[in-house]
């Protein structure tokens, strides 16, 4: 099975046959080939049922992410409502897993060998 | 912008809203598509819109006169000129100090009185990857695969698309344009695949790269001498790991994000690692560039045609201006030196292989013997990445030297470095239909429950991938090619 079949040629090595030359092609595999479609409506919900998840758990890199914007009026108004939804996540008890699954990747982290 | 932040996050969702909302138009949603391309682009310096701008204006007005011209000879004349150009830019915004550093340097060697001035540039994001686009355009057109210019907005979007604009996949305007031509269809979303491809993604940029690099990686590149033999072969598997896991975590994003658009992208990557040869690493290595080098370089240099040794000539043509692409460094020159090197070897080997049995190809090899060139491919890789990741020759020779310090015991390597490593090695192996697999699982929820159900898991991993990840997000890799 593994063996590689060899034998001494017969013929000279002039007389062997040669590979077919390389031309243009292009076939390319598309990684979504063969994927199963959804429709936009389903998408659109998916999206957006996302982005609520990801703002009831993720309050606090979003409370970083504002507090990192050039600081004026708008900004201001936005920190102030982003604090609060971070307030009222934490109450709910909504970021703690994300606090909590820092704390234990950087404990993961600090580990030595 | 850079894919894993929330400004992209947020640009997304309004391309997304705006891009489906305007599918009944399509000269208005090739027009948003365009713009939404620019501000992107814009994001990182509004000065380089213009030579993203005039790269296009050029590619779409050297297209048509390709085209005009009546004789073969002449068409070849007009699309050599319109390629030149194009490489002129990218040679100029990329090598021109490099030119003057090696001619200053030549000049002082043999005691001439030269001094060429430094321009101090820097080189614009995706540069060589919106030139690679616009060659692409220009050969395709005249070899036929494309049997009409674009329109100005069409090859617009086609050379600024924003999820493949700075670091590829290299899309072929033969597979491209007639996407942008085509109404999409909002029942024939490939999304439960996009997000798989995202969420992957993200975790591998975010987590894998970032760790590897601030945690083993470029500490030990940046000092190779504090670190023993054991240090340096782990920080030298841990890049090979860092820029695959960087690299096609950007591909494969770009990949979903082109789906949830309606647009369909080529594979970029297909487990590298898993390759028993060189010749098989390039083929599941950075696809889109490779097979791009053969078809625009390799064939019309000559290809396998005309015996052994201009094979070889060619291979190691490609190589070297393929190494060369990646930067205006010797370190590149060498990288591509050794992978053209090897892959004139192993044709050398399968030829010699071929011509005992009688064929003209050798047959692939099986079992153990698969596994070792396996090992030993991966090995010659890793190698060969400590020249392309070493910021000098002199700092590569340091590490490589390092080798020889057996006895000094490793202290760079965390537990979290090492499973990262040993995590991404063993990805490699996983079967090959795995996202599929993973789709049917999905699929299997009932219809009214997928979309909600999916959005929930997203949501999850964005905010676990965030809550790992380190304080920032580095720049991807390939930004600086």
């Amino acid at each position: 099975m593994n063996a590689i079949p060899t034998r001494r040629l017969s013929v000279p090595p002039d007389a062997a046959p040669t590979p077919p030359p390389v031309r243009p092609r292009y076939n390319p595999v598309e990684v979504i080939e063969g994927a199963a479609p959804s429709r936009l409506r389903h998408v659109a919900l998916s999206l957006g049922t996302a982005t609520l998840v990801a703002l009831v758990l993720g309050a606090h890199p979003l409370g970083d992410w504002v507090n990192g914007l050039p600081i004026n009026p708008v900004t201001d108004r936005l920190s102030g409502w982003v604090q609060t939804w971070q307030d009222w996540t934490d109450a709910i008890g909504a970021g703690r897993l994300y606090t909590g699954l820092q704390g234990l990747f950087r404990w993961f982290q600090g580990l030595r060998l | 912008m850079l894919f894993p932040t929330l400004n992209f996050g947020l640009f997304f969702l309004i391309v997304f809203a705006a891009a489906w909302a305007l599918a009944r138009f399509p000269q208005g949603r090739v027009a948003f598509l365009s713009a939404a391309s620019y501000v992107f682009y814009g994001w990182w310096d509004w000065r380089y819109l213009f030579l993203l701008g005039g790269s296009t204006l050029f590619n779409y007005l050297a297209g048509h006169a390709i085209v005009r011209q009546e004789t073969p000879a002449r068409r070849k004349l007009a699309v050599s000129l319109a390629v030149a150009v194009n490489l002129g830019v990218l040679a100029f915004f990329k090598y021109a100090d490099f030119t003057s550093h090696a001619v200053n340097d030549t000049a002082t060697f043999l005691g001439l009185p030269v001094r060429l001035g430094f321009l101090d540039m820097v080189v614009p994001v995706g540069i060589s990857f919106f030139t690679f686009h616009g060659i692409s355009y220009l050969v395709d057109l005249y070899r036929g695969t494309l049997r009409r210019p674009a329109s100005l907005m069409h090859l617009v979007l086609y050379i600024s698309f924003f999820p493949q604009l700075v670091a590829g996949p290299i899309v072929r305007a033969s597979h491209f344009l007639p996407q942008i031509g085509e109404r999409p269809d909002p029942d024939d979303i490939r999304a439960t695949r996009a997000y798989l491809l995202i969420m992957g993604g993200l975790f591998k940029k975010v987590v894998v790269a970032n760790y590897l690099a601030t945690d083993l990686v470029d500490a030990v590149f940046m000092d190779p001498d504090r670190y023993g033999a054991l240090d340096l072969l782990l920080a030298t598997y841990g890049y090979a790991m860092q820029i695959y896991c960087d690299f096609s975590a950007y591909t494969d994003i770009a990949i979903g994000l082109a789906a949830l658009l309606g647009f369909r992208f080529p594979q970029n990557f297909d487990q590298p690692y898993r390759s028993g040869s060189l010749r098989e690493f390039w083929r599941r290595w950075h696809i889109s560039l490779s097979s791009w080098l053969r078809d625009y370089l390799y064939i019309p240099l000559g290809g396998n045609r005309g015996g052994t040794w201009k094979h070889c000539r060619n291979l190691m043509i490609t190589m070297l201006l393929g190494g060369l692409w990646h930067g205006a460094n010797w370190t590149f020159v060498i990288w591509g030196a050794l992978h053209g090197g090897m892959l004139v070897v192993e044709h050398l080997v399968n030829r010699l292989r071929a011509i005992t049995i009688g064929e003209w190809e050798a047959p692939p090899l099986l079992g153990w013997r698969r596994g070792l060139a396996i090992v030993a491919t991966f090995h010659f890789v890793c190698f060969t990445w400590i020249f392309f990741r070493s910021p000098t020759l002199e700092v590569a020779g340091r590490f490589l030297a390092g080798f020889g310090r057996w006895q000094v015991l490793p202290t760079a390597a965390t537990p979290l470095t090492l499973l990262l490593i040993a995590g991404t090695l063993a990805s490699q192996f996983l079967p090959t239909d795995r996202l599929a697999r993973i789709e049917d699982g999905v699929r299997r929820l009932p219809a009214a429950l997928l979309g909600p159900a999916m959005g929930a898991v997203v949501g999850l991993a964005v905010v676990l991938i965030q809550a790992c990840a380190p304080e920032g997000v580095a720049p991807f890799i390939y930004f600086q090619f």
